[in-house]
């Protein structure tokens, strides 16, 4: 028994299992994160339709009362809004493109927020809530896939991480 | 460890591993995924035994055939 190649191979399975764990991550978080983000966009509808608050108040309102890391697109397009009245579409695409790499959500998650955000502020209350229920839908749609793919893929990758790991020990021992 | 046990728990190691990382893989729908997991497992397993059947082969030769 020589330690060098005991230590060696403890090595490679400890890395190839924290990648296994690294890419499960990613199925585990996608379905938190996209009902925090439906949290986010019922808070803002809650604003929007029963205070009336003005959208750059509103949005800073709603990032003080959710988790990170959508917290960060709120608060950026927040920001963006308040300084020379940019429009709420341009203000959701700076926070999401300066914001969406912290987060495991897909363009396509994106993708409803900023098609909501096209009709902010700028039509009557009773559409801007239909847009608010067509997102809230598109969203609640996606996080019943993501959960299916967290069901399907998450313990996969675990065993494939750790597997590929002993493989490879085996075959260089 | 002599080297002809230490090759029997390496292909024996090997193939379990395969077994298993087939069933995990097929369990999640990655039907073919796993065949070529299985493919990959076989040609390890058939590396490792060229080698053994390349040096019987050579055993044999200077045994036997000595001109």
């Amino acid at each position: 028994m020589n330690w060098e190649k005991v230590l060696g191979a403890a090595f490679v399975v400890a890395s190839c299992t924290a990648m296994g764990y690294q890419v499960s991550r990613v199925y585990r978080l996608r379905p938190l994160q996209l009902s925090e983000l439906a949290r986010a966009l019922r808070l803002l509808q809650a604003e929007i339709e029963y205070t009336a608050t003005p959208l750059p108040v509103a949005l800073s309102r709603v990032s003080e009362q959710i988790k990170p890391p959508v917290q960060g697109v709120f608060a950026a397009a927040a920001e963006k809004m308040k300084e020379r009245d940019n429009g709420p579409k341009l203000a959701f695409t700076y926070g999401v493109q300066s914001n969406s790499s912290q987060s495991v959500l897909k363009n396509q998650d994106w993708s409803a927020l900023l098609n909501l955000s096209e009709t902010l502020g700028s039509t009557d209350i009773l559409h801007q809530s239909r847009e608010f229920q067509a997102a809230l839908l598109h969203m609640e749609s996606m996080r019943e896939q993501a959960t299916e793919a967290q069901r399907r893929y998450e313990r996969l990758w675990q065993y494939l991480g750790i597997l590929t790991g002993l493989f490879v020990v085996l075959l260089l021992y | 460890m002599t080297p002809e046990i230490r090759a029997v728990l390496q292909i024996a190691g090997i193939g379990f591993l395969v077994a298993f990382l087939h069933t995990a893989l097929r369990q999640s729908g990655k039907e073919e995924f796993a065949h070529w997991m299985t493919l990959v497992g076989f040609v390890a397993v058939f590396m490792i035994v060229l080698g053994y059947v390349d040096r019987l082969y050579g055993e044999i030769q200077r045994v036997f055939l000595i001109q």
